[in-house]
Parts: C-alpha cells; sequence; structure tokens
C-alpha cells in the first residue's frame, strides 16, 4: 500500500473518530422553582444546572456539527414533553433521567416544554455556529402567576395578564440593579449577542442605549437582517443574533421600551431591563 | 434673573447658530401642561400633561405636545440646556442618537436633573434619520405623561434628501404617535399599578380623531409627481401598524438613523416601542385617501386604538367603523395562522353558534361572508389586510399573504 493511501485513510477514519467523539454531554434538572411575585410564591418549572431549583436556566453553545447530549431528570410531579422550536423531540417522564442525542443544524434553536407549559418559558436557546471573541445569551421572558396556577392545577386558563418581567430568567430590581449585566465587554470588541423572547404571546421591544447593533439574524422579521438598529420588535418565540462593536466605554440599558414591562412591583426601573457594561 | 440668564444665552446662541457646527436649544421640564384631545366618544379637555417647552424671552415657559422639534444637521453638534423649575427630578434621554454615559440621561448611570437644577446635554449628530427625546426618571410614568418630543438629522448639505445622496423628497412630514390613559393624566398621584395601564386616547404629534384632519402641519399635501417623505416614530408602549395607500408605492428607505438599501416596497409597516422609519410616497395619481395607524396591544396584539392621516383632504371622515376595537376581550376569538396563505383556523371562545364570518378589505367593504365554522378557506381572495368580523365576538386583522 502506498504511503498516501495510507495516509488518507487515516486522516479519513481520524475524522470519523472525532466525528462521533465531538458532542457535549450535560445534565439538567427540570425544577419547579419557587419564585415570589407581589409577595407571592408562584411555582415556575425551569432547567437547571443543579437538582437545586434556580431561578436562571441554561443557554448553549455548540460548534457546528457538535452533537447535544442531554440526560434530563424530570423533577416535577407530572410527565411533559421536551420540545426544540417547538417540535416534540420527546417525553420527560416524572422522577426518571431522559436522554437525548441531538443533532442540531447550525443556527439559533430555543429548547422548553411543550402544549400549554410552552407559556412558562422553562428553557433557553441552543447555539450552533461559531462563537465570536465574546458572546451574550439574553432570553426575555415574562409570568403571570394565575396563568401558571391554572396549568399547575389543570384548570381553565385565564386571560393571559404577565406581572413580571424578566432577563434572563430575573427581573432587573431595586437589589440587583448594579449587578444585572447582561453584557460586558471592551470598546472594540466584535460582541455577539444572541436574544430570545420566549413567550407564547407577548411581543417584546429590545432597545439598546449607546450603540446601534447589526441584525445578523432574525427568524421572524426578514425585514430586519442586515440593519444596525437601536430598536426593534420580538414576536412571541422568536430569535435573533446581532453585532455589537461598542466605541465608547460606559454603562448603559438594554430595556424593552414597552416600558409597562420596566416596572418590578410597580417599582421603576425593574423588570425587563439589564446593562451593558463597556470597559476601556 | 432667570430673564437675563436666557437673554444672554440667546445671544449666545446667535453667535454659535452662525457656525453651522453648533445647534443649541434650550428647554424646561414641567409639569403644567394642559391638552384638549378629539374622540369619536366626544372631547376630552383640559387633560393635564407634562412636557418640555421652549422658554421665552419674557421669561415664561409654555410646555408642548410633543415637546419641541430639535432639527440639526449631520455632522454638528447639538448641545441642549435643560431647567427644571418643576417639582420632580427630570433628564433627557436622547433615544437612538448613541450618546455616552454621561449624556444619555438615565438617572442611575448619568445624572438627576433635581428642583431648580439645570444640565448641559451634549452630542454630535453623527448620522441623519429619525429619533425622539424623552424624560428617563420614573420613565414608564414620566414619558407617558407627556415628556418626549422629535429629534430630526437633516443631512450634512443640509439637502431635501433623508439621507446624504438617497431619499431625495419634495416635502417632509414628522409624526410621532403614542397612546396615553386619561387616568394616568388626572391623576399621576394614583396611578396604582402600571400594569393597569388602558389607554383611551391614541395621538399622533400630539392630536387626535379631527383634530388631525384640520391640522395642515399633519394633513399630506402633494400635488402630482410629488415624493414625500414620512418620519415616523412610535413612541408608545405597543406596536403601531402603518397601513399606506397602495397606489403611492410606499417605500422603506431608512430605520433608526440608518438608510435601508435597497428600498423596501410594503404596504404595512410595523412599528414597534421605541422604533422610527423614513418612508416614501410617490404620488403618481392624486386620488384623496389616508394613511391608517392601527395601535395595538404588545400582549397579542389586539387592536385598541385607530387613528388616520389625512392626504390631501381637509376634508377627510373618519370611515364608519365597522370594527368593534376590544368590545369585551374576554368574547374575542383568534384567527391562526396569520399571516396565512388563505386557510384559516378561528379559536373561538365557545362552540360555534348559528352565526356569520364577515371579512372586511381595509376600506371596510364588506368582501365575503361565511358560516361560522373553525375552518375558512379564503384562498379566493387577493393578498392583502383583511378584519375578521364575527358579530358578537368582535373583530380581528388577518393579513393575507401569496
Amino acid at each position: 500500500m502506498k504511503m498516501s493511501k495510507v495516509f488518507s485513510l487515516s486522516v479519513f477514519f481520524t475524522l470519523i473518530f472525532f466525528q462521533n467523539a465531538i458532542a457535549l454531554e450535560t445534565h439538567l434538572y427540570l425544577n419547579n422553582f419557587q419564585d415570589t411575585i407581589n409577595q407571592e410564591l408562584v411555582s415556575r418549572p425551569i432547567f437547571n444546572r443543579t437538582q437545586v431549583p434556580e431561578e436562571e436556566t441554561v443557554h448553549f453553545h455548540i460548534e457546528a456539527g457538535e452533537k447535544l447530549i442531554l440526560n434530563i431528570v424530570n423533577k416535577l410531579n407530572k410527565t411533559v414533553s421536551l420540545v426544540i422550536d417547538g417540535k416534540v423531540i420527546g417525553v420527560l417522564s416524572s422522577g426518571n433521567t431522559n436522554s437525548f442525542k441531538l443533532t442540531i443544524p447550525e443556527g439559533i434553536h430555543y429548547y422548553g416544554l411543550g402544549n400549554e407549559l410552552s407559556a412558562l418559558s422553562a428553557g433557553a436557546m441552543i447555539v450552533v455556529g461559531s462563537k465570536r471573541q465574546k458572546s451574550f445569551y439574553l432570553k426575555f421572558s415574562e409570568c403571570d402567576p394565575s396563568y401558571n396556577e391554572a396549568i399547575h392545577n389543570e384548570s381553565a386558563l385565564p386571560k393571559y395578564r404577565p406581572e413580571k418581567f424578566m432577563v434572563n430568567d430575573r427581573d432587573f430590581n431595586v437589589n440587583n440593579h448594579h449587578t444585572h449585566t447582561g453584557i460586558e465587554a471592551k470598546v472594540g470588541d466584535s460582541v455577539q449577542i444572541f436574544l430570545y423572547n420566549s413567550s407564547d404571546f407577548m411581543h417584546h421591544a429590545p432597545h439598546f442605549h449607546g450603540f446601534h447593533v447589526l441584525i445578523v439574524k432574525s427568524d421572524a422579521n426578514k425585514i430586519y437582517e442586515g440593519l444596525w438598529k437601536d430598536s426593534f420588535g420580538m414576536e412571541p418565540k422568536s430569535l435573533y443574533e446581532l453585532l455589537l462593536v461598542p466605541d465608547k466605554e460606559g454603562v448603559y440599558p438594554i430595556h424593552n421600551h414597552n416600558l409597562i414591562t420596566t416596572t418590578s412591583e410597580s417599582n421603576y426601573p425593574g423588570g425587563m431591563m439589564t446593562h451593558m457594561r463597556i470597559n476601556p | 434673573m432667570k430673564k437675563l440668564f436666557y437673554s444672554v444665552c440667546f445671544c449666545w446662541l446667535s453667535f454659535l447658530g452662525m457656525s453651522q457646527q453648533t445647534r443649541v436649544y434650550f428647554l424646561e421640564s414641567k409639569m403644567d401642561g394642559s391638552v384638549d384631545f378629539a374622540t369619536a366618544s366626544g372631547p376630552i379637555r383640559d387633560l393635564p400633561f407634562w412636557g418640555y417647552g421652549e422658554p421665552s424671552l419674557e421669561g415664561t415657559t409654555e410646555i408642548s405636545l410633543p415637546g419641541p422639534h430639535i432639527e440639526a444637521n449631520e455632522g454638528d453638534s447639538v448641545h441642549v440646556y435643560m431647567f427644571n423649575p418643576s417639582e420632580e427630578g427630570h433628564t433627557i434621554h436622547f433615544h437612538g442618537l448613541d450618546v455616552d454615559q454621561a449624556n444619555d440621561g438615565v438617572p442611575s448611570t448619568s445624572r438627576f436633573v433635581l428642583n431648580r437644577e439645570a444640565a448641559w446635554y451634549k452630542f454630535k449628530a453623527t448620522h441623519a434619520g429619525n429619533y425622539i427625546y424623552h424624560c428617563h426618571v420614573t420613565t414608564t410614568m414620566h414619558l407617558i405623561l407627556g415628556m418626549y418630543g422629535m429629534v430630526t438629522i437633516h443631512p450634512s448639505n443640509a439637502a431635501q434628501s433623508a439621507y446624504t445622496d438617497y431619499g431625495a423628497y419634495t416635502k417632509d412630514y414628522s409624526y410621532l404617535a403614542v397612546e396615553l390613559d386619561s387616568r394616568w393624566n388626572e391623576d399621576y398621584i394614583n396611578i396604582g399599578s402600571f400594569l393597569d395601564y388602558e389607554p383611551d386616547i391614541f395621538s399622533i404629534n400630539g392630536k387626535s380623531y379631527t383634530d388631525i384632519y384640520s391640522d395642515s402641519s399633519m394633513v399630506i399635501q402633494a400635488q402630482q409627481n410629488d415624493t414625500v417623505l414620512l418620519r415616523l416614530r412610535n413612541i408608545g408602549y405597543g406596536p403601531q401598524d402603518y397601513h399606506f395607500p397602495a397606489d403611492l408605492n410606499a417605500e422603506i428607505i431608512g430605520s433608526d438613523g440608518r438608510k435601508i438599501i435597497p428600498a423596501i416596497r410594503k404596504d404595512t409597516l410595523r412599528l414597534y416601542p421605541g422604533e422610527r422609519y423614513s418612508v416614501l410616497f410617490h404620488f403618481e395619481n392624486m386620488d384623496s385617501s389616508a394613511v391608517t395607524v392601527d395601535f395595538l396591544s404588545s400582549n397579542g396584539l389586539e387592536l385598541i386604538g385607530r387613528e388616520y392621516i389625512p392626504i390631501n383632504s381637509f376634508e377627510f371622515i373618519a370611515p364608519k367603523s365597522t370594527i368593534s376595537i376590544d368590545e369585551n376581550a374576554d368574547q374575542s376569538f383568534k384567527v391562526y395562522p396569520n399571516p396565512s396563505a388563505g386557510q384559516i383556523n378561528l379559536k373561538l371562545p365557545k362552540e360555534p353558534i348559528d352565526s356569520q364570518v364577515q371579512i372586511f378589505d381595509m376600506k371596510n367593504q364588506l368582501q365575503a361572508s361565511y358560516p361560522l365554522l373553525k375552518e375558512l378557506d379564503l384562498r379566493g381572495l387577493p393578498a392583502g389586510l383583511y378584519f375578521i368580523k364575527i358579530p358578537g365576538l368582535g373583530s380581528q386583522k388577518l393579513l393575507m399573504t401569496r
């Protein structure tokens, strides 16, 4: 056998080996997080990395071709379905570990729960593709305690009327307004920002102070792609990729310009707001 | 003392104004405005509002709704002096102008302008386009009570075009649309929960309903072969749909102070809160008509209000509405998918009753009528925007595509 042929074969098998080997395997727990909204306890299902319920869920960013292996322990007291981009991937049986080996096409996707539980925004984004110098992931969501309760009790669903508005599952409030920083970068950085409106009902309108951002991708509104914007709309369950190249230092808010959502328990500022911290 | 200060400042302004490099504006923020609104159900008189005004040499300041229009050319430095004689703290945020942190007008990251304090805001007008300014103190309340205004940046050569060498026009019109909850204006102390916001007035440039139709600065007046630039701004809290007459070949040429090349031809344009667009109308025929502005809720896009901007008519009569706006939200129905290629489903609050589904076009003309079923095939209708009306259940918009 010629040496060149041996070399080609070895490259081929090495590629096969690595293709099979490139995978991100992770454990997730579908928890019931006890939130407090207007002084009342509200149950919110949420995907966490730990068994202990946490406020914030998990975004994934994998390379193109990389597999995502999810081992999900469903700690809710009922069996639910796992969805990606609204399509059912499988069943998460209550109390069990459910494994999924996923090959996901390049692009921005979301995972969460199916049927009426979709509205409870338990999941986040799965981004497949190259990372830039800095990458950030912002999920816009809200919570209607009455709606959550009706789903929990399997009673008739009320008209949706959210009371808590969040970025990455946390509302901006008097306790965290100094630390609620969604983006931290340096002047001149090339910053990739992924946005996800996880609502089933609400249209959100993010506004960036200080900078315009390039809308690289929008799955819902193609008119936006290629535009530099400081304000835009996000339809329910829509996904965006943005590029930010900050030209000056400082701290600048990012918030929904539907300003009813920038309140927390009727205090302003709050709710659907975070900060960009741009260092020299 | 105040009179002397402004006299000196006006002299300085005149000096700076000559240079074409620095534009200086003086504003006062106040909480003592009063405005009348025309509505379909009768006038609303003496509604209190907060806002900005330009001080006069006599030392008095009347605020306006919206506040004074700030204009400059691309490349200019813009200096805005704000004096706050009112009880509450206020600021100015220049929305979309990408100013630095110190001039951003956000109290927590920039500064408050407290009672009887003043501040200078300074920025460079780097991009021609349409912008907004507003107060960023307790913004949810201060903004909607009236503390906003328009900013227009013209090209550096002051040419009659939206952008340098792009978007030439013969006339231009600036619009800023916002909804408001009159209960907030009547009694801002007792607003209660912000979540109870229920707008009942829908205004463009501080006017509504018939007051728009008689305002020469708002009615679009054009002659054959004119190209008219519309500078559209949404400072409300819900999306706004602009429906342009199809024969005007509307072109979307820019947004948020940036060109859109190539232009996009659309006869319906949605502006989300805070967005701005530049739209060109090409007048090839001279039919009188109107731009329809639909005010929608962010939660489910329910139609909550409608205004018209007449074209070439001061005698405009709003079409008699066949559309019941949110008569009873709990009784409403849903249409999906929307937009649709023709086959639609109706999600009804109860099982179909012995009723009809009526399909109206944008001119409120009945296009079709069907027995009430959960599924309908509308593939026989041309593409466009329609209103689906079910007697007793209100109406919903449907965008038909092909």
